[in-house]
């Protein structure tokens, strides 16, 4: 089951990221009403503690917490990426990232906290080094993708990332002697892929998009003994699962719990659903199933989905109806 | 003698009759063709010409910016290494870029690298050039 904890009211407009810092003790969200705000728990109840505002021109699309835990990179249709410091419980900007032509739809930091990558409508990719004084260097521009790209996301261990697109594929790059590449492109799903995440491992890649489908996509590196074919000497890429018939509308966001192993999704349906991998799945052929349905989650769509790193089972949701929902799976 | 004349006389004018309809399919084919060709040839023309004006002009830019930035970036002892680096990847793509060659399998690719580049120099020297180019299409997303 997964029961409501309480709901955060206070955007004025559609919320469309919530992100929980590496703690699990703060919860960022970021909405169509220009800000950010920033949730935590007194006593009891959960409430919120700050609301940023002044730093974007419009929607701020998606917030992403660095792995220290230390700032906060915000994403907007403005064009630009804000980067938040937070001092003693304040959080100031310190950085305007600009470069994107439109809308930045993603942002997200890699596991170092030295690398940054954002993702635009302009179709095109850009990672971005931190500097040792604190400044932000664009490391490169990849144009890739021959579509607005919807998410950006890093491998949990490796400088690897992986994003997603208009263009209905899943594109992952590395970085090669000078320049990062584009190293692979994952092809299956039927339509816009949305949000794409990868495992606690990083072997594993799961995507959802507007076919009303997931994908469960499993890494293969070179030599591996199933025979998959790979290139030199980057892994090879495999969808594995595909889960239907479980949504009716697109399916927006998704987000693989590195702690229960367990699986959120967020969609128009105005739903979310949890799956769960069968025990004795086969890793080359793997099965999973629906642990619960929340129907009416939302009175709109559900825009995102984030469980919490500390807390096994607590998860929060956001959405167009500009509330955000915790809930916390039990039963198990 | 008389008799006969006459009799030849109205078959030519009668065979003439019975072919003029194929005798004018056959001249208007001929007479379309060369138009045809004419005209393809000209419109091609004119596509390869704003192509080839449209993607050079725009290398161009590129490439005078680029070149306009070495020196005073080596001037300058402050100048950021990897903006440097940038730039002599951004002018060895320009170089290299396939100019002569419309049908190059890499042609679309290799601009595409080269806009990109040109977009992190741009970046990471606090630049906004911006070369406009006519197709950009202005909308709305979510």
């Amino acid at each position: 089951m997964l029961e409501p904890v309480c709901t955060l009211e206070g955007h004025k407009e559609t919320v469309w990221c919530v992100a929980w810092n590496p703690n699990g003790n703060l919860l960022a969200s970021s909405s169509s009403d220009k800000t950010i705000r920033i949730w935590g728990q007194e006593g009891e109840h959960w409430v919120c503690k700050s609301v940023l505002t002044e730093g974007h021109q419009r929607t701020i699309r998606s917030v992403a917490w660095s792995p220290c835990g230390n700032y906060l990179a915000s994403a907007s249709f403005d064009a630009t990426t804000g980067i938040w410091s937070r001092k003693e419980g304040e959080f100031e900007c310190i950085a305007t990232l600009e470069g994107h032509e439109n809308e930045v739809k993603s942002v997200a930091w890699a596991p170092s906290g030295s690398l940054l990558a954002t993702c635009s409508r302009d179709k095109s990719v850009w990672i971005w080094e931190v500097t040792e004084d604190e400044e932000y260097e664009c490391a490169s521009v990849l144009s890739s993708h021959t579509q607005d790209v919807k998410h950006v996301t890093w491998h949990p261990t490796k400088e690897i990332l992986a994003s997603c697109s208009y263009d209905d594929t899943i594109k992952l790059y590395k970085e090669e002697i000078d320049d990062w590449t584009c190293c692979n492109t994952l092809q299956s799903h039927q339509s816009t892929v949305w949000k794409v995440c990868f495992d606690q491992t990083g072997s594993r890649l799961l995507s959802c998009g507007d076919d009303k489908a997931l994908k469960i996509w499993q890494e293969y590196p070179p030599g591996n003994p199933e025979g998959v074919a790979t290139v030199g000497s980057d892994s090879a890429w495999k969808c594995v699962c595909t889960l239907t018939g479980y949504f009716n509308r697109t399916v927006y966001n998704v987000d693989w719990c590195h702690n229960t192993g367990l699986i959120a999704t967020a969609g128009g349906d105005d739903a979310i659903c949890v799956f769960k991998e069968e025990e004795c799945s086969d890793k080359n052929q793997p099965s999973f199933s629906l642990v619960t349905t929340v129907a009416k989650a939302h009175s709109q769509d559900v825009n995102c989905v984030a469980w919490n790193p500390k807390t096994p089972g607590l998860l929060a949701s956001c959405s167009d109806d500009r509330n955000i929902k915790l809930w916390q799976i039990t039963g198990l | 003698m008389f008799q006969d004349g006459m009799k030849s006389d109205t078959d030519d004018i009668f065979h003439d009759v019975i072919m003029s309809e194929e005798r004018s399919q056959v001249e208007g084919y001929q007479e379309g063709l060369v138009i045809g060709k004419k005209a393809g040839l000209q419109e091609g023309y004119r596509l390869g010409w704003e192509k080839g004006a449209a993607i050079n002009s725009e290398l161009g830019f590129y490439y005078g910016f680029a070149k306009t930035l070495v020196e005073s970036l080596e001037k300058n002892p402050k100048s950021k290494q990897r903006a440097q680096k940038t730039l002599q990847s951004l002018i060895q793509k320009i170089e290299t870029f396939p100019r002569h060659d419309p049908v190059h399998s890499e042609l679309q690719e290799q601009l595409a690298s080269i806009r990109a580049k040109f977009k992190q120099l741009s970046s990471l020297l606090g630049l906004q050039p911006e070369f406009k180019r006519g197709d950009e299409v202005k909308g709305v997303s979510f």
